[in-house]
């Protein structure tokens, strides 16, 4: 078996900048793996602009973000494996894959770095009820459909859910000549970027029905409606509100899910606000050398992110070290989720990126420790629920061990 | 016109069987089927338990046929390799003392009809089964129930049956008969007409429909659904044995067991309705279905966690519970395999041979001899991934497509699709490709590999993308090339 210092799965942005990070140091044999024809991950189907604000200062398409990395990737001359899957990874770090070139292969690892990216939520996880035919997508498979292939997935379109993706593709399908009747959203606020609220939705008059969700799908060989209703504060249906659309497309952007099925079987400890594993500053799960970085971490918004994590992971994994302690965090009160879960000790300083569960014009952020001494606070204007936000905590102020992250509530409410 | 000797209406699990059974025979045989591919009915939706009639009511045909079915399937299913899980057993819970009561009569009556039987006190059930709710206060136990794989079970017995000559016609829908004196001479479907000495009847839920085209009748289907949930392979192992609880009125009892895939299949409700394409799940239905069985018995499932799907399938009850099998009344040559509810997958080849016999005494075909070069059994076949490494790299050398994950939650590769679209019986829609090797079938439900597998069928077959299907006419996904679209695949 061909023995790798680091084996990096999923050649998405991610995994690109872990390589690239890795690769300093020239003795190092390093492989990333990636299941598709090409690297980039689900960048090279976003052709719409606003990817590298933060990273390179500008503002590129999906594809040319991912150039980029792809150039380096290059340079660097990093083992590439292309339409290549990985199948299997076990506790002894061995990787299985399976490629048409190279048949099925295992290698061994002394670090692994996921970079799998997530995959999107379906019908099946909201269990929307109703009849089970052609004509639903989701956001994502519509975008591969008509970027990709080239093909129109349906003429009228109705949209759940008002996640960035799915307001990027009734603009597409717009111009593309179909019908988007009408985003629903089942919460009081929309989940996608103002940005794209505005010129996606806005600029083409197709309205968005927050508090409304589908409730049924009709149709006997495609789909033919959908039911929808108003939700009222507990997201119960309002009854009398019910009205049928006629369509014969429900597009689904309800959200994305970490890719975590690979490594499932590991124990590796899991999150179950991120749904992905818990990782340290490092991006380090809680098995010594097997790292998560970029989507299958936590669904990000910003690839920008995205690739200044990667580039932890890739110093991360070359180094070697002793035992590690740490510091965890928490949440509760108003955060939806805290990145990263655990902080190595003796690092000075620490970003940490939160959540929120609903928009705040003003309130206030409180990190706490186990004996509900405050570590930090800050008090915030317009905190958005669209967003993840960041701050950076200096090791110098932490007392205690366990910490919690907590959100007052909206302080000109009370 | 060709004429055959045997003719079947309906490929769900009743039909296939008989095209297994009959094809042992130096027969021409074929079946018609109004879908794109074998088990598109009920064989596709329900609760794939093997079971001798635990609860079947003596004297009735339902409890003939299923005496002894379990030790007729299993040898079928190890002839023809298709998986299942042998006597893995039934928990019934019993919450109180009444429920218990109903057990002990339970026991009573599965003993009394020769099936191993007994109560287990609540801390013998919790041994067995530590997920389940510990409010119980004891269970009935019996070990003779399998749990099988009822559309793989109908895929190889549709296979074995082609590799023995059997002629499978889909998309081909019965709508009339013709009639000549007292035999039927012909049947219609939209497109063509086919002959044939007999004709049987095995159209499920239209099973009705299809006879009142020969005569009047005096039965009638009246659908009767029931709902399920499907959960990841995550949750696969919460139980070991078929768990169930005693029903309300509003259902019959209800079960949550481990597939042969190792998902966790929960349901089922039973309610009558009308709309026999109605296989729609509802809201209050699912409700129901998790408060009244899955929370109550395991209670750490969740209502949508882990659920990678929710499906409804159709029972084709007759109004007096029973089958209807047996000879038209006013011909002589077309009979009548109607009503085939539950248990008719444990059933389906004892009812099969019973059938045969019945062909036989209509007299229409006079040789019944077995076939010179009959071919018992179906190739063995094993998934790319579940080979060693040495094996699966001999395939993929001859042929790089089997290194090709397309399906990357079942793990499915390129060849195995191409290879079932050109298998025996064609699976060229999306459901059929689903059904052969459970493409779409996990937990992204077809999200990334849907569009690959369009793009494999139209490369194989040459059919434009644009009429790929997900089964019938009408079921199409995509609509026309975009505007910037690639055209280059016409
Ligand atoms: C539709 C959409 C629009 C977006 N818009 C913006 C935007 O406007 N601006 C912005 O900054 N960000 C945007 N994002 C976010 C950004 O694109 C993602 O956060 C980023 O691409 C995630 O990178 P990743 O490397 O974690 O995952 P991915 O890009 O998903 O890469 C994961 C890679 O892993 C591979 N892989 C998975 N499993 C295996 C396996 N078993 N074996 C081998 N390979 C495997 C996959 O094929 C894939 O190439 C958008 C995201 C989406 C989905
Ligand atoms: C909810 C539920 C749970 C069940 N649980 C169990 C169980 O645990 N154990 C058990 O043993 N049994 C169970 N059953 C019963 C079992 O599934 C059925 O008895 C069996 O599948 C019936 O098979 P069939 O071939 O008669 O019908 P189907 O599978 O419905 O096949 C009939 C076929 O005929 C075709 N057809 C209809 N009309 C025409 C036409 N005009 N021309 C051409 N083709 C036509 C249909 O398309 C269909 O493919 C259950 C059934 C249901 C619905």
């Amino acid at each position: 078996m061909t023995n790798y210092d680091i084996v990096i799965i999923g050649g998405g942005p991610a995994g690109m900048a872990s390589a690239i990070s890795a690769c300093k140091n020239k003795d190092s044999k390093i492989l990333l793996i990636e299941r598709d024809q090409r690297l980039g991950g689900i960048l090279n189907q976003c052709i719409h602009n606003g990817f590298g604000l933060q990273y390179f200062k500008e503002e590129l398409t999906g594809p040319s973000y991912a150039q980029r990395f792809i150039e380096l990737v290059k340079e660097k001359n990093i083992e590439v494996l292309l339409n290549t899957m990985v199948i299997d990874v076990s506790k002894e770090k061995i990787v299985t894959y399976l490629s048409p070139e190279k048949g099925m292969k295992s290698i061994t690892a002394k670090a692994i770095i996921f970079s799998m990216g997530c995959r999107e939520r379906t019908r099946e996880a909201l269990t929307i009820p109703g009849d089970r035919v052609a004509g639903i997508y989701t956001a994502g498979t519509a975008q591969y459909l008509l970027n990709i292939e080239g093909y129109m997935p349906g003429k009228e379109v109705v949209i759940l859910g008002s996640g960035d993706i799915g307001l990027i593709m009734a603009r597409r399908l717009t111009l593309e000549g179909a019908k988007v009747k009408a985003v629903f959203e089942i919460m009081d606020h929309p989940g996608g970027l103002r940005r794209n609220i505005v010129q996606c939705l806005e600029d083409y008059d197709i309205p968005l029905f927050l508090s409304h969700t589908v409730i049924k799908i009709i149709g006997k060989n495609r789909v033919e409606a959908v039911e929808v209703a108003e939700v009222d504060a507990n997201k119960q249906i309002i009854e009398s509100t019910k009205k049928i659309y006629s369509c014969d497309t429900l597009l689904l952007s309800v959200g994305l899910l970490p890719e975590i099925e690979l490594f499932s079987k590991l124990n590796i400890e899991m999150d179950s606000c991120t749904k992905g594993p818990i990782i340290n500053n490092f991006m380090e799960t809680t098995l010594p050398k097997i790292y998560a970085c970029g989507n299958v971490a936590y669904v990000h918004d910003l690839v920008d992110i995205v690739s200044f994590e990667g580039k932890i992971a890739g110093e991360d994994a070359l180094k070697t070290y002793g035992s590690r302690d740490y510091y965890t965090v928490n949440s509760s009160k108003n955060i939806t989720m805290v990145i990263p879960q655990r902080l190595v000790k003796n690092e000075y300083t620490y970003t940490i990126r939160y959540r929120v569960n609903k928009d705040y014009r003003k309130t206030r952020l409180i990190l706490k420790n186990e004996r509900g001494e405050v570590v930090y606070r800050a008090n915030l204007n317009n905190l958005s629920s669209a967003e993840m936000h960041s701050f950076v905590l200096l090791e110098n102020k932490i007392s205690g061990n366990k910490l919690n992250l907590e959100l007052e509530e909206n302080l000109d409410e009370k | 016109m060709k004429k055959y000797d045997v003719l079947i209406i309906g490929a769900g699990i009743i039909g296939c069987s008989l095209a297994y059974e009959l094809a042992k025979y130096d027969l021409e045989i074929a079946v018609l089927e109004k879908t794109s591919y074998v088990a598109s009915g009920a064989t596709k939706a329900n609760s794939a338990m093997l079971h001798e009639g635990l609860s079947t009511k003596p004297g009735t045909l339902r409890a003939k046929f299923v005496k002894n079915s379990r030790k007729l399937l299993t040898e079928v299913m190890d002839k023809l390799h298709v998986p299942y899980k042998e006597g893995i057993g039934l928990i019934t819970v019993a919450f109180n003392e009444q429920e218990l009561e109903l057990l002990k009569k339970q026991r009573d009556d599965a003993l009394e009809n020769g099936l191993d039987a007994r109560i287990l006190s609540k801390e013998e059930t919790l041994k067995l089964e530590p997920n389940i709710n510990s409010g119980i206060i004891g269970a009935f136990y019996s070990k003779s129930v399998s749990v099988i794989g009822p559309y793989e079970l109908c895929i190889a017995l549709a296979e074995n049956a082609s590799y023995n000559k059997t002629d499978f016609y889909f998309n081909e829908e019965v709508i009339s008969v013709e009639k000549y004196q007292n035999r039927v001479i012909k049947v219609k479907t939209k497109q063509n007409e086919y002959q044939a000495k007999i004709y049987i009847n095995a159209a499920g839920l239209y099973s009705d429909t299809v006879a009142s085209f020969v005569e009047d009748i005096d039965f009638r289907i009246q659908p009767r659904k029931g709902e399920y949930f499907l959960y990841d392979k995550k949750y696969g192992s919460t139980v070991s044995h078929v768990i169930s609880v005693l029903g309300n009125g509003k259902s019959k009892g209800m079960i949550v067991l481990p597939t042969i895939h190792g998902n966790l299949l929960a349901g089922s409700s039973a309610v009558s309705i009308d709309d026999k394409e109605d296989k729609g799940t509802t809201k209050e239905t699912l409700d129901m279905i998790y408060q009244e069985a899955i929370s109550k018995m395991i209670p750490s499932l969740s209502r949508t966690e882990g659920v990678i799907t929710c499906f409804a399938g159709l029972r084709a009850s007759e109004v007096n519970e029973d089958y209807i099998i047996g000879k038209a009344k006013t011909v002589k040559n077309f009979i009548n395999v109607a009503g085939i509810q539950s248990p008719g997958l444990s059933s389906c080849i004892a009812i099969a041979r019973y059938v045969i016999e019945l062909c036989k005494q209509t007299q229409e075909v006079e040789l019944w001899n077995i076939k010179n070069n009959y071919i018992a059994e179906n190739p063995p076949y094993k998934r790319i991934v579940e080979l060693n490494e040495d094996e699966a790299n001999d395939l993929i050398r001859k042929n790089a497509d089997y290194g090709e994950i397309i399906c990357r939650c079942e793990l499915v590769t390129k060849g195995e699709i191409i290879d079932a679209i050109h298998s025996i019986i064609p699976a060229t829609s999306i459901d059929a490709i689903k059904r052969k090797l459970r493409c779409g079938m996990g937990r992204c439900q077809g999200g990334f590999c849907l569009e690959r597998i369009i793009k494999i069928i139209h490369e194989e077959t040459g059919i434009d993308m644009v009429e790929i299907r997900k089964d019938c006419v009408g079921s199409n996904y995509l609509i026309k090339p975009s505007k910037g679209g690639d055209k280059s695949h016409d």
